[in-house]
């Protein structure tokens, strides 16, 4: 059936393009090789209609559907000097066409051709259905207490994205729990994608090409996850030079070099980020910071041939910590301790083939993450989990629509040891196998100058061969553009096979159990979004999104009044609603925005014995993450070598649970012996996460100068103060011993980076 | 915005936002104490363990400043509790309140826990089960095929129309030697627990042959050295309220505050609990065919007088 699918594809694709030309290439910088994403190639013939498409995070551009002709092209991408050509395409003929742009080039004059703008996707308030692009000079205007800048210092600026805190690790976007996002970089899946301290991911900013960001509604061609998916794609090596980088601040020190292997044609990119928090921030900050981390990253990219590229990516992350440590006696016990260890590589082969207008992609990949708790050598629980992964992505360029398709095949082996800390999870090792595929197709209902309006539905179909289990996910994308006006919505089932439990009933517990769903009914979740966003003058961006997502078949720490160390896990299902409204200003020497968002998480949880006290029909709650209202403002200025980073963060309490006291319970199961039952202590609970904590704000600033020394060498100092009014956040309060702890204080900054 | 407003903008916020806040997370109550005992017909001494709601996970080691008393409906009569500090056997100390006196069957008890000069008051109220009038049916002996017998007999409680807590199930004997009598308890159930509720009455079914094979397995001296001298049970009934959600009682489903509770202004629960005993003898002729050694009245009359005399129900004793 596969075979008879392909062979249609191709056939179709073959026989409905063989009278036109088609051209594609690589788009490439100038100076280091690497892949240039955004650039708008136009090819425009004597009578001034035109074709054209813009390049993708691959630096790959195609042009389908050409008549036979002379063409004159036009290659443009902001801060590059534009590159005229002249092209004769003959009938049916697949011209490969790689070029590189040189920087330099001033305001790009292609009057009102502009197939794409640099990201469409890409700005604060450019979000598309979801989609929001994240480029690293986003990144760096977040201050933060470094030079390298994170993508976990910008995602939790974005409405919709609550962070557990300074400390944890945790991301949930859009009601979704960490586990229900995936991430993945260069197609790799990153289990654990955060650092324990807030500010860091797993995966440096310097390394990155670009970010796409679902919060929800994303494609076909994305499974396995039912909340969102943060798509991450690494650069590539210098294949011109060596370079690197090398920086130092109080939380980190990071070290970074890239260069060709073969100039040209393979390159290299590694680097190193190593905590020195015992050197360096421990001693500026009057907190306990009993966390130790650090992440290797590794890159071999080649450029096999004209029409074939293969890449080889390496990341390994480690994260130990103590959360809620108060005294140093509690940094220093390891009862306490979390400890987590990423593991992932993978290689992607990228096919042109000569004759057929087709883009193939192969991934092979390996993932990991260790996860335990208590001491490292003897852990109270642990929980393993492994993907072997195996895909191919397929695109067909044609002149009217593309079409893409995929299928997969994924080995996972879940391992926990968690010693009855999860009553009903099983401690014996799982192996399951899953396989899939997916097509989509982005169809151009309205393609005028003014107007366009894109639809893309696709479909991705999962099996289970092990469980019996199969699953149908359509999924549907739409953009209207009108001018200056852009509305946007998107559709989809998703459902999560394999699921990530941890005590969300504890602040200070960040162990995450991977297991298959242990109700034995697969999570499921149903997305609904729609956007409207205006461009109403060059430097001003406006848009609002709405968003809803029904889950079904969750898996929550069961209530109970009891204070102790296990938790059984109850079945809940819940609903996210909201909605963000973004601002976005950019005018040169100034950017900045500022968003709201709103959002409201409810969970129905089924506990028999909770319904006792509150009612039956499950009780309803609102989840730890439910924050209500973000506001985030950002405002970057940059002078010459001088840069001025501001960023102020508000966000309404988290919900947490009260209590109106403690006692001992005596089961009156009948007469008693009083003098014989001491009684259990209980904890006499008001309504699950009836109560909200204070308020959360923070400001953050920073000031940057770069000194430079040649062409390619430069010294930058960055002087910052995280938490700049010296805020006390409340991270979380220990019900049982009224201690709180709170979210990391100011924090003063100096740092260094020498760039060469 | 300008780049100089939105400064003002942060600084406004800012000022406006940056003090502290703290954060108590146990509510104000007006529940005070929790209450778990119960009033038993059983015992002439009432006890109830009282806990203080208190903000820490730990218990304060003092003295509990309260009145407790409690009162009979209708009755003048006010019992006032006295504290005692009782350490339990893992360490823990709790405070168990007493009064010596009796309750009675169908009788309301209210109960009132206060601080001293406070208005407000933990208050419990529960009513002793009502009175059971037991009838106990002639015995029934069968012949089957001759060599199996079927020995049964019912005895009908009514008032009662719904299980009881706990059975008690003895027969009594007259030991010779020793000129007393003996109580032993029949450990197995008696077909109580298959019984049905009926309209009006609850019904007992007794093995008279499984009991009988019960005691000569595990007192056989009973049938050589003593002679049956009555049988008897006691029936524990708890108050009406006294039912856990979903019907079973549980740790964790009591354990939700608030979940079968009857007291106000705290929690716990305060049980009120019956006991009704019924005594009765079965005819000689059917003792005899049982196995059982009956004493002669006219050789015996003060024994015979003791145990015959007595009228039905009347013994309200049981020995282990």
């Amino acid at each position: 059936m596969r075979r008879i699918l392909l062979l249609l594809l191709f056939a179709c694709a073959a026989n409905a393009y063989a009278q036109n030309a088609v051209l594609r290439g690589y788009v490439t910088d100038e100076a280091d090789g690497q892949p240039l994403q955004g650039v708008n190639v136009v090819l425009r013939d004597d009578g001034g209609a035109f074709l054209g498409g813009a390049s993708d995070r691959d630096g790959l551009f195609a042009i389908s559907g050409i008549p036979p002709g002379q063409y004159y092209l036009e290659a443009s991408y902001i801060g590059f000097v534009p590159l005229l050509d002249t092209l004769t395409l003959a009938a049916g003929e697949i011209l490969p066409y790689n070029f590189a742009l040189a920087a330099g080039g001033e305001e790009t004059d292609l009057g009102d051709v502009m197939v794409e703008e640099e990201r469409e996707t890409a700005g604060a308030a450019a979000v598309t259905a979801g989609l929001q692009t994240i480029r690293p000079a986003d990144i760096q205007m977040i201050p933060s207490p470094d030079l390298s800048g994170d993508l976990a210092s910008y995602l939790v600026t974005l409405p919709g994205v609550v962070a557990s805190g300074d400390q944890g690790g945790q991301l949930f976007i859009r009601g979704g729990e960490p586990t229900q996002n995936q991430v993945l970089m260069d197609g790799i899946l990153i289990y654990q994608p955060f650092h324990l301290i807030g500010f860091y991911s797993a995966i440096p900013s310097a390394i990155l090409n670009v970010s796409d960001v679902y919060a929800g509604g994303f494609g076909a061609k994305y499974g396995g996850r039912m909340s969102s998916v943060i798509d991450i794609s690494t650069r590539n090596g210098n294949k011109r030079r060596f370079s690197g980088e090398f920086s130092a601040a109080p939380f980190i020190s990071a070290g970074l070099l890239e260069g060709p292997l073969i100039r040209d044609r393979v390159s290299f990119l590694m680097s190193g980020r190593f905590d020195v928090i015992d050197q360096g921030a421990s001693r500026i900050i009057d907190s306990q910071l009993p966390y130790s981390f650090n992440d290797q990253f590794v890159k071999v990219h080649a450029i096999t041939s004209e029409n074939t590229q293969v890449s080889i990516t390496g990341l390994r992350s480690f994260d130990r910590g103590v959360l809620g440590a108060l005294t140093q006696a509690e940094a220093d016990s390891t009862t306490n301790q979390v400890l987590w260890k990423n593991n992932a590589i993978g290689s992607r082969f990228v096919l042109l083939p000569t004759r057929i207008p087709v883009q193939a992609e192969m991934l092979v990949s390996f993932s990991s993450i260790n996860n335990s708790y208590g001491p490292e050598l003897k852990p109270t629980r642990s929980s393993r989990a492994e993907e072997i992964s195996a895909s191919a992505n397929i695109t067909h360029f044609s002149g009217y629509t593309d079409i893409s398709w995929g299928m997969y095949f994924k080995f996972n082996r879940l391992d926990s040891e968690l010693f009855g800390i999860f009553q009903d999870i099983s401690d014996e090792t799982e192996f399951v196998s899953e396989a899939g595929g997916y097509i989509q197709t982005e169809i151009p209902v309205v393609d005028e100058d003014n107007l366009s309006f894109d639809v893309e539905p696709g479909i991705r179909l999962s099996s289970f061969p092990s469980k019996g289990r199969n699953f149908i996910e359509p999924r549907l994308r739409a953009v209207l553009t009108y001018g200056i006006h852009r509305v946007s919505a998107a559709a989809g089932i998703y459902h999560q096979e394999f699921v990530g439990l941890a005590d969300r009933r504890d602040a200070g517990d960040v162990f995450t159990a991977w297991t298959s769903s242990p109700s034995g009914e697969v999570p499921r979740a149903y997305h609904l979004l729609g956007g409207y966003q205006i461009r109403p003058a060059h430097w001003l961006r406006v848009a609002v999104e709405g968003f809803y997502k029904d889950l079904a078949n969750l898996s929550v720490a069961e209530w109970t009044s009891f204070p102790r160390f296990t938790v059984a896990i109850e079945p809940a299902e819940g609903t996210v609603r909201g909605g963000d409204a973004r601002v976005e200003v950019d005018t040169g020497p100034f950017y900045g925005f500022i968003n709201y968002g709103y959002s409201k998480v409810v969970y129905v949880a089924h506990q028999t014995e909770v319904e006792y006290w509150f009612g039956p029909g499950g009780y309803e709650y609102s989840p730890p993450h439910d924050r209500r209202h973000q506001v985030n403002a950002l405002g970057s200025l940059h002078f010459g070598n001088f840069t001025l980073n501001a960023r102020w963060q508000y966000g309404s309490g988290l919900p947490f649970s009260e209590a109106l006291g403690f006692d001992e319970f005596v089961l009156m199961d009948g007469p008693k012996d009083f003098f014989a039952e001491p009684g259990q202590t209980r904890v006499l609970y008001s309504y699950p996460y009836s109560g909200r904590l204070p308020d959360y704000h923070r400001l953050d600033i920073s000031a940057e100068y770069a000194f430079e020394f040649g062409r390619s060498t430069a010294l930058t100092i960055l002087a910052s103060g995280t938490n700049a009014y010296d805020r006390t956040n409340l991270f979380y309060i220990d019900l049982f011993t009224l201690e709180r702890l709170d979210q990391l204080p100011f924090i003063p900054a100096v740092g260094l980076k020498l760039e060469f | 915005m300008r780049f100089p407003s939105l400064i003002l903008v942060l600084l406004v916020a800012v000022a406006l936002t940056s003090c502290d806040e703290s954060i108590n997370p146990i509510l104000e109550t007006d529940r005070q104490y929790t209450l778990f005992g119960t009033l038993d017909m059983a015992t002439d001494t009432q006890f109830v363990r009282v806990i203080a709601i208190r903000p820490t996970l730990t218990a304060p080691d003092q003295k509990l400043d309260i009145i407790f008393t409690s009162q009979q409906a209708g009755s003048d009569i006010i019992h006032t509790w006295t504290d005692s500090i009782h350490t339990f056997e893992d360490g823990s100390a709790g405070h168990i309140f007493y009064a010596p006196f009796r309750v009675h069957a169908g009788k309301y008890y209210n109960i009132a826990v206060h601080k001293p000069g406070s208005e407000l008051a933990t208050t419990a109220f529960t009513q002793v089960p009502n009175h059971l009038e037991p009838s106990v049916q002639q015995e029934k002996l069968t012949w089957v095929q001759t060599t199996t017998l079927v020995a049964t007999q019912r005895i009908l409680w009514w008032s009662l129309d719904e299980d009881p807590y706990d059975i008690v199930q003895w027969y009594r004997f007259f030991i010779f030697d020793d000129y007393g009598f003996v109580d032993i308890r029949i450990n197995h159930q008696p077909a109580s627990k298959a019984s049905d509720t009926h309209e009006g009455f609850w019904e007992t079914r007794l093995d008279l042959v499984r009991d009988r094979d019960s005691l000569l397995a595990n007192h056989p001296e009973m049938f050589t050295r003593g002679f049956l001298a009555g049988l008897g049970m006691t029936l524990t009934v708890l108050d009406k309220d006294w039912t856990p959600p979903g019907g079973v009682f549980t740790a964790e489903a009591l354990g939700q505050p608030g979940t079968l509770s009857n007291v106000v202004n705290g929690f716990g629960y305060i049980g009120a609990v019956g006991r009704f005993s019924a005594e009765w003898l079965i005819q000689d002729t059917s003792a005899i065919t049982l196995g059982y050694r009956v004493l002669d009245s006219e050789a015996f009359p003060d024994v015979a007088a003791q145990v015959w005399n007595a009228p039905v129900g009347s013994l309200e004793q049981v020995r282990e």
